[in-house]
């Protein structure tokens, strides 16, 4: 796991837990708000696939894991396709590029600790995915077993269905990474080098 | 892992891969069937639906995982550890117990049939990392068929029908969450059983 962020050209110290937690809370906040938001304008009409694409530029940028990028290491332990060219013209321009070479093979391979620590917080991710499912199922179920149901939520059965599936999916995307920010204890500085 | 299944008076050597891997074929093969067949009897899905959901419970029967109790008709419990076998052990040997507790988590027998080695949580984890990844894909499915359902207006109107599956979206949806019950109650001992290499018979 890295120890630092670059946004917007500042680098962010996070050795500290404390400064991932804030990263964890800050992040599903800003996707509970775009998702309300997006309910609120639209219904999530033509404009669901925001939520997913907020869950993907927030790995991108600040989680990591399935994307190169962000604090996580990449969880299949490969290297960037695209390591010897300069990062894409947006990322320079927002400043946000990683301070560690790409190239570099401490980025992106994980030693036997990640790997372990990598399948726990899947372990216990696959528990709430697991529980999100059954939400959905149930959900699913009610509309075509008890139809009555339908017109109890304030909200269309296949609002409330696509709703729940955002929701769903922003977990898949971002769960095991912020799992793992979260539960990692302090790091030492010194143990992290920055090139 | 238990290299042995226990079936009322049978008991099936499951020490070869091979046998394992038969095992997870059959379950899963039978379960395609009943549910196909399901579909094709009653359109609403309800049937598939009780069929997927009881699949789910008692499949862990055999293949073990969730549960860790004693079991009447099966000897004992499946082939896999106990997930939560530390877990609950650490819970036993708490002095005061909540009504919950005690309710969900009664009293253990021998706690060798319960403690995880190193090795089974690593291959427990590594299970659920791989099992994570197919239950994410099938989410997506379902959301895409979803987005797809719900902006169906603005769509080109060759796209707007289903029709050529011969369901409709909301069944298609009821149909891959139901998969989606299945592999979340039993993808991972799935993948455990499938991958774990011959055993001895002696373990």
């Amino acid at each position: 796991m890295r120890a630092e962020l670059v946004l917007m050209g500042r680098r962010i110290d996070m050795a500290r837990r404390t400064h991932r937690r804030a990263l964890v809370v800050a992040i599903y906040a800003a996707l509970a708000v775009i998702i309300a938001v997006l309910w609120y304008f639209t219904h999530w009409r033509g404009t669901g696939a925001y939520v997913f694409w907020a869950a993907m530029l927030a790995c991108r940028f600040f989680l990591g894991g399935y994307y190169t990028g962000g604090l996580v290491k990449p969880f299949n332990g490969k290297p960037p396709r695209q390591a010897d060219i300069p990062p894409p013209l947006l990322l320079l321009k927002l400043r946000v590029y990683q301070p560690v070479l790409s190239a570099d093979e401490s980025a992106y391979r994980n030693d036997e600790r990640e790997l372990n620590q990598r399948d726990r917080a899947h372990y216990l991710a696959y528990q709430a995915i697991g529980i999100a499912v059954v939400l959905q199922s149930l959900v699913a179920s009610m509309r075509i077993i008890v139809p009555r149901l339908r017109n109890w939520p304030p909200m269309a059965p296949d609002q409330l269905y696509y709703g729940l599936s955002l929701i769903t999916i922003a977990l898949f995307l971002t769960l095991p990474q912020a799992i793992l920010l979260w539960t990692e204890p302090d790091m030492e500085p010194a143990d992290f080098p920055i090139n | 892992m238990k290299t042995e299944l226990n079936l009322l008076v049978i008991k099936i050597d499951m020490a070869p891969r091979t046998n394992r891997r038969w095992l997870v074929a059959i379950l899963y093969g039978t379960l395609a069937a009943l549910m196909t067949l399901a579909w094709m009897r009653n359109r609403t899905g309800t049937a598939a639906a009780f069929i997927a959901i009881n699949f789910g419970l008692a499949a862990n029967l055999f293949i073990g995982g969730q549960y860790h109790g004693k079991y009447f008709l099966f000897g004992s419990r499946g082939l896999v550890d106990p997930f939560d076998g530390n877990e609950i052990l650490e819970r036993n040997t708490r002095k005061k117990r909540s009504f919950f507790s005690r309710l969900f988590y009664p009293e253990i027998g021998d706690p060798r049939d319960l403690s995880n080695d190193e090795r089974a949580i690593r291959r427990r984890d590594y299970s659920h990392f791989i099992a994570f990844r197919h239950l994410g894909s099938l989410v997506c499915l379902g959301l895409i068929i979803d987005f797809y359902n719900l902006n169906r207006d603005l769509m080109p109107a060759s796209l707007s029908s289903l029709s050529h599956l011969g369901m409709s979206v909301d069944q298609v949806i009821f149909c891959i969450l139901q998969v989606g019950w299945v592999f979340s109650c039993t993808l991972p001992q799935a993948i455990l059983l499938w991958t774990e290499p011959d055993m001895e018979a002696s373990q």
